[in-house]
């Protein structure tokens, strides 16, 4: 009788396993999920990707090559264009490492501030990345909710800096403005009301039955697959490292502010929705740390040959005549000699490597973007999943392709 | 890392030199380009376990127009090293690191794409960043900024 049974299971079996060809389908340049341009060509079998190449580079527009040609203030609004969904941390980035070939430091208020600039950037980062992540599995009412908040952080840019998407917000030994009353307590208001945002987007999405099925065990990635392929931030921690470069290596007083990073256990999709909807809850912490604890101060570093003189010494004294049309014209005078400098933008490691023959101009400037080496993985990552898996993993990995192809 | 320092210099001997960065930073210049695998092998084994960046600066005047630049990453404790590897010639060609670190893949595709320099043994030569029939490669310093249509896309 067993006998019976068996065979008949491995005939309905081999009805099944009938081959076939093997069907191309492009994902790609120009398709909602991608999140910028990118080209994705999977292999199916029936609807299981046997294999994936992805081809980039459809938003390069030769950033590094341009940095070469423009003094060091001048290669700010380009980092506005790296990372886009969070340009403010990109901007505080890129002026780090400026600072640290100049062997200077901001004043300690512009170093709050520029704290204040990067969390609410992180958190407006992991909206757009946990909204439309949950937008691509299906779940479109999460994103309408926690998108508001994102508009909030918009208004709180464009009163800091006078733009809400390219921010342009740092200078080299400080920031552009100071944060007025308003700004202040619409960031206040923020702060009281994003919590239970995030709790209305945990209870649509963490356990919800469709969303849990669509992402555990989706884009499983082992630690040691994780090293090896150059993971930094959300996705690493989310395979299980606490790495988080405040922590290990903390930049802007990171070290004065508690706070704690986050871990997942299996570093699949789940895991990294997870990992990003606390460390929204932690920046809401160090936010309102750091709210209330603003030194007082200057905003940029009084060094005139760095920094512009204000404008009432430009037009009323020689000196600041001078030292505007210097800074101007031939720009800050850096040092010869190569650094390397790396901030824990939203995404990952961002690193600036720049390599100064002693000019106003780089020789050579390098952005380390955090998403290309994640990228790579992908490949990899979607071997033996089903398209619309293929969709969630792109989707939690927070591909940025302006800082992707750069 | 004085460690380190001192375990590539034991098996490298004379073709490595350290160079003070700039702001602290630990540089190591590696001389001899053949031995470049082993010597990520040896340093990955040996707590670097993350190849952080893979890039390369174009110097025209130089005898080595190019070096290139791995950027490691120690987890425990944290430490960075950054490895600079000169080449000779208009057209180098180096060991692919791709089989130590599976993220040097797209790094070395890059490198290659932007300065010319080809990778032996790597898996999938090829463009990444510029189309396929791309001439010319963009951050060479004698490449133009600004320049006619030939590089258009056609």
């Amino acid at each position: 009788m067993r006998g019976i049974i068996y065979t008949a299971m491995t005939d309905i079996k081999k009805e099944i396993d009938i081959k076939t060809d093997r069907m191309i389908v492009n994902m790609g340049p120009s398709h909602p999920v991608t999140h910028g341009t990118l080209h994705i060509v999977l292999e199916l079998e029936g609807e299981t990707i046997e294999a994936s190449h992805t081809n980039i580079g459809y938003l390069h527009r030769g950033v590094e090559k341009l940095g070469e040609y423009r003094t060091y203030q001048k290669f700010i609004p380009f980092t506005d264009r790296l990372n886009y969904t969070s340009s403010i941390n990109n901007n505080v980035g890129y002026t780090l490492a400026v600072e640290k070939l100049l062997g200077i430091q901001s004043p300690p208020r512009a170093q709050v501030l520029e704290v204040i600039a990067c969390e609410l950037g992180r958190i407006a980062d992991h909206i757009v990345c946990v909204g439309i992540n949950a937008v691509d599995i299906g779940a479109f009412t999460a994103f309408l909710y926690i998108f508001k908040y994102r508009e909030l952080i918009y208004d709180i840019f464009s009163r800091m800096c006078g733009a809400r998407l390219t921010t342009s917000y740092t200078r080299i030994g400080g920031v552009s403005r100071d944060l007025d009353d308003e700004t202040i307590r619409m960031i206040r208001d923020f702060l009281t009301r994003f919590p239970s945002a995030i709790d209305e987007l945990e209870a649509l999405l963490t356990k919800n039955r469709i969303f849990y099925d669509r992402t555990r065990g989706i884009g499983e990635f082992s630690l040691e697959n994780a090293i090896q392929y150059g993971y930094t931030g959300p996705c690493l921690r989310a395979a299980g490292l606490e790495w988080d470069l405040r922590k290990k290596m903390p930049y802007l007083g990171y070290e004065n502010y508690e706070f704690e990073v986050p871990t997942g256990t299996r570093g699949d999709v789940y895991d990294r929705y997870l990992v990003r909807v606390e460390e929204m809850r932690q920046s809401v912490r160090i936010l309102e740390q750091a709210i209330e604890n603003i030194p007082e101060g200057p905003v940029i570093i009084q060094d005139h040959k760095i920094a512009l003189p204000q404008k009432e010494d430009v037009y009323n004294t020689i000196e600041g005549l001078v030292s505007h049309m210097k800074l101007v014209m031939e720009g800050v005078q850096a040092p010869a000699g190569e650094i390397y400098c790396a901030t824990e933008a939203a995404n990952g490691e961002l690193g600036f490597y720049i390599v100064s023959d002693g000019g106003t101009k780089p020789y050579r400037i390098r952005v380390r973007p955090p998403c290309f080496p994640i990228f790579s993985s992908f490949d990899e990552q979607v071997q033996g999943h089903m398209v619309a898996d293929a969709v969630s993993i792109l989707g939690s990995l927070n591909i940025i392709a302006g800082e992707l192809d750069r | 890392m004085k460690q380190t320092i001192g375990l590539l210099t034991k098996y490298f001997g004379d073709s490595v030199a350290v160079e003070p960065g700039l702001r602290g930073e630990t540089f190591i210049k590696l001389k001899d380009e053949s031995r470049i695998r082993e010597a990520m092998e040896l340093l990955r084994d040996n707590g670097f376990s993350m190849l952080i960046d893979l890039t390369a600066v174009h110097y025209p005047k130089r005898e080595h127009e190019f070096e290139l630049i791995y950027n490691m990453l120690a987890m425990e404790p944290l430490l960075r090293l950054i490895v600079k590897l000169p080449l000779k010639g208009e057209k180098p060609e180096v060991e692919s690191v791709s089989s130590v670190f599976k993220t040097a893949n797209w790094y070395e595709r890059e490198v290659y794409d932007m300065f010319g320099v080809r990778f032996k043994n790597h898996p999938n030569l090829k463009r990444i960043l510029m189309w396929e029939n791309y001439e010319g490669h963009p951050l060479r310093k004698e490449f133009p900024l600004e320049g006619d249509n030939l590089h258009c896309y056609d």
